[in-house]
């Protein structure tokens, strides 16, 4: 198991039952590592779909003037999505928990560890 | 520590959300003309309400109609008893519905007819200008039709509302879009953190339409933006012209 995985890994354990699905993004749409807990959930096109979005995302906020996205959170009536720019921007982590989680509690997780993800990140 | 003041400086939701949020024993004790009701807070909710002749929830909601009067905050005070168990964000969202509905049942036909045809862009327009008052760091907000364009808006200051509208319009068709092709549910909001801001969609209820906000990043507050979204797009849906 990579460093990246293990650090996943982690992150996984400590949400428990409300993890769905975890995955570190190229810019390129591509998954280098993550996986999901829900076997009907399809994480290669989530990371496909979510890497327009954040590129999007990141226009959008160029163009009206709000500087560097740093994240983005949907919430729907099953689950929050959430995804955040890794480092210099090039790799984005996204995180899928149930509506279950406590969104602040994983919000501050996700601060906790994009640091670590980013420098676990292959360069 | 006791603060007091008077409610038409400071709104009983956002006086209640304040408690809420600092998550503490309080008394909150409510005057207005020769009537009086306490509400008491513990842990980031209210857990008891009483007036003079009732206690529980429907104190709050009395209370919530109460535009003048005032007030006076007690921090440290436990509750006597616990009353309510509903959480506080859903008894202020009750407490609204239910002055919407009381306002409409006052009102004759030809006037609900006229409100109906004339009133509602006024209306949101006004909404909009309330909302502003009741998010921190509030820049601007609209609601926009998923064509991008908006049919009220309201912004503190100098805003390209227009430009944020078109571009976040965009934005959320392709999440929707995503969201739809993962089978991941409906959306309910969606929230992008920037370095600047914060900006906030949420779908009225006919979907065609969504209440946007974008608030400063430094003085906004996410629960706040999220919570208030959902109470103001519940009022917007409601004024939204048929």
């Amino acid at each position: 198991m990579t460093k990246l995985e293990q650090i996943l890994q982690q992150v996984r354990t400590e949400l428990g039952a409300d993890f769905v699905s975890t995955d570190v993004v190229g810019m390129d749409g591509l998954s280098i590592a993550g996986g999901s807990v829900v076997a009907d959930f399809d994480s290669t096109a989530a990371s496909a779909r979510f890497a327009m979005v954040m590129k999007l995302a990141a226009n959008v906020s160029s163009k009206i003037g709000m500087v560097a996205v740093e994240d983005s959170l949907v919430t729907t009536d099953q689950a929050y999505i959430i995804t955040r720019f890794l480092g210099d921007g090039s790799y984005f982590w996204s995180l899928v928990v149930t509506r279950n989680a406590t969104l602040g509690m994983v919000r501050t997780l996700m601060n906790e560890y994009a640091d670590q993800i980013w420098k676990a990140v292959p360069k | 520590m006791a603060i007091q003041g008077h409610l038409g400086e400071m709104g009983l939701a956002t006086l209640i959300q304040l408690t809420c949020q600092e998550a503490t024993q309080a008394r909150l004790t409510l005057r207005r003309d020769d009537q009086e009701a306490v509400l008491y807070f513990d842990r980031g909710n209210i857990v008891h309400a009483l007036s003079a002749d009732q206690e529980g929830k429907e104190v709050v909601y009395r209370v919530l109609t109460w535009k003048d009067g005032e007030f006076r905050l007690e921090m440290g005070i436990p509750p006597p008893a616990r009353t309510i168990e509903t959480p506080w964000s859903a008894l202020l969202m009750e407490g609204l519905h239910r002055q919407d509905e009381e306002r409409w049942e006052t009102l004759d036909a030809e006037q609900i007819q006229r409100e109906e045809e004339f009133a509602m862009p006024e209306n949101m327009n006004d909404i909009l200008k309330e909302l502003s008052g009741q998010v921190p760091g509030f820049i601007a907000a609209a609601v926009v039709g998923m064509d991008g364009l908006d049919i009220a808006e309201y912004a503190a200051g100098p805003v390209d509302v227009e430009s944020i509208n078109a571009q976040m319009t965009l934005l959320f068709k392709l999440v929707d879009g995503a969201v739809d092709k993962l089978k991941a549910g409906v959306i309910e909001d969606y929230l992008l953190t920037t370095e600047k801001a914060y900006l906030l969609i949420r779908p009225l209820s006919d979907r065609n339409y969504y209440l946007g906000i974008v608030a400063d990043r430094k003085s906004g507050n996410v629960g706040n933006m999220r919570l208030n979204s959902r109470i103001y797009a519940e009022r917007l849906s409601k004024a939204m012209p048929k």
